[in-house]
């Protein structure tokens, strides 16, 4: 008896750590590529908002309808922080050679959007024709977004059972060392921005940067909702926590923020 | 186990499921009565001997940042650590006085722009667009010169009294939840993208 119930409690274990979230992903190999840039690597085009935001200039309250005219591209700011990643960690971009016919892009992105986004292989995608992705996706749009993933991508991300769980101080401010660390690497952490129970953003965005001072720490983010900008999430060395940029669909303020497609649970 | 009684092993177990959950409800009821406090204006300032007094107004606010009071409050800070350029506010010692400590010693004039009065003594107070003053410099011929100092060093917290009386509940709610949460996360990972 005594036995199973040590069984038990050893079966158990490994779930306590899993909703703990101490396991945190292996850090992957600098890849020796530049560090990423903004806008080059990222899409031409923005994820579409599926509702109208109305905020309010004096209180910061927030609002939302739907569009009278629903958007046809909505809900894929995972698929896209995931596939720029992707394109950043695996595509090498050939302006030198000739541009193909759609069938070679449409394989080639297809290869791209098919490697694993916590681990990506060594070897490279070449891309002839064009500079970046910014230059591949302007010129091949439509192309790009019949090949990235629909919404499930997003609402099924597998970090996704995190976000239901509080986020302490101490633990977001492990987050954002990480974030740094991982910079320092070369590597473009994607970090799920959200303010569970509310649902004034639930988002996945892509960092490629930081700046840090005595009382913060700038993290500039590709936001896949924003083709034009990036946006900043900044953490508060003081009161250890992130705040999010005004944007057009959230008007700025505290969210709590965690990293995915990192390591086998995120 | 060996050594608990059977009274012992069920709160050892209720204690293990709660870990487990992370007080899933109960974390969120907690932070739904965060309070978050930073300095939203400085009114006044003293040296006294080797330690800077401040007097100021803060700003309350909740963990979604909506602002929901205000408060007088003291603090002090030792000056040697002002004349560091390397201390991250986290790093900061911080000593917080009483809210009617008397602010003893030199008294400062607190500046936005430039001095009025003496020029060699002052706070000089920078405002961030949405009126909250954000960082100062102490000028002082008598011990300078001194770094920025971040008001987020500052920063304290503290807990709505309203929500102890609904942590059993939430308790309650994590533990009927617990099974439900175990059994729903790894089918996200295996299914999730």
């Amino acid at each position: 008896m005594r036995r199973s119930r040590g069984r038990a409690f050893q079966g158990l274990l490994p779930v306590l750590w899993l909703v703990l979230g101490c396991a945190g992903g292996r850090l992957p190999s600098a890849h020796g590529r530049p560090p990423f840039r903004f806008p080059a690597d990222t899409f031409a085009f923005a994820n579409q908002l599926l509702m109208e935001y109305d905020i309010d200039p004096v209180t910061r309250d927030i609002s939302w309808h739907p569009k009278e005219k629903p958007p046809e591209f909505v809900l894929r700011c995972g698929a896209m922080a995931r596939a720029a990643r992707q394109f950043y960690s695996v595509a090498q971009f050939d302006p030198s050679a000739p541009v193909a016919d759609d069938a070679t892009y449409a394989h080639l992105v297809r290869e791209v959007l098919d490697t694993d986004p916590r681990d990506p292989p060594d070897k490279a995608v070449v891309i002839p024709g064009y500079h970046d992705l910014r230059d591949l996706s302007e010129a091949h749009a439509s192309l790009l977004k019949g090949l990235l993933a629909g919404p499930w991508e997003t609402y099924l991300q597998r970090g996704n059972w995190r976000l239901i769980f509080p986020f302490g101080g101490e633990q977001q401010q492990q987050v954002a060392g990480r974030l740094l660390d991982e910079l320092a690497r070369g590597w473009p952490p994607i970090v799920h921005v959200v303010r569970f129970p509310e649902r004034t953003i639930n988002h996945l965005v892509l960092v490629f940067d930081s700046e840090a001072t005595p009382a913060e720490i700038r993290f500039r983010v590709y936001d896949p909702n924003d083709a034009e900008r990036p946006v900043d999430l900044v953490f508060d060395r003081g009161a250890r926590v992130f705040t999010y940029s005004a944007t057009s669909f959230f008007p700025g303020g505290p969210v709590k923020a965690y990293e995915v497609y990192d390591g086998w649970l995120y | 186990m060996v050594g608990f009684t059977r009274g012992g092993r069920a709160w050892a177990a209720f204690a293990v499921m709660m870990l487990g959950s992370e007080g899933c409800v109960t974390g969120h009821l907690l932070d739904a009565a965060l309070r978050r406090e930073q300095p939203f204006s400085y009114h006044s300032a003293a040296i006294d001997a080797d330690r800077l007094t401040l007097g100021y107004t803060a700003l309350i606010t909740n963990d979604a940042g909506k602002a929901l009071a205000r408060k007088e409050r003291r603090a002090a800070i030792p000056l040697p650590a002002l004349r560091r350029t390397d201390l991250p506010v986290e790093a900061f010692p911080v000593e917080q006085l009483a809210d009617d400590a008397p602010l003893a010693g030199r008294q400062l004039a607190i500046e936005t722009r430039d001095p009025s009065g003496d020029p060699s003594s002052y706070l000089e107070v920078e405002t961030a667009p949405d009126g909250r003053q954000k960082h100062f410099v102490l000028h002082d011929a008598a011990g300078g010169p001194y770094a920025p100092f971040y008001s987020n060093a500052l920063t304290r917290t503290s807990t709505a009294p309203w929500v102890y009386p609904l942590l059993p509940l939430g308790a309650a709610v994590d533990l009927a939840t617990f099974p439900i949460l175990v059994t729903f996360f790894p089918v996200l990972l295996l299914v999730g993208d």
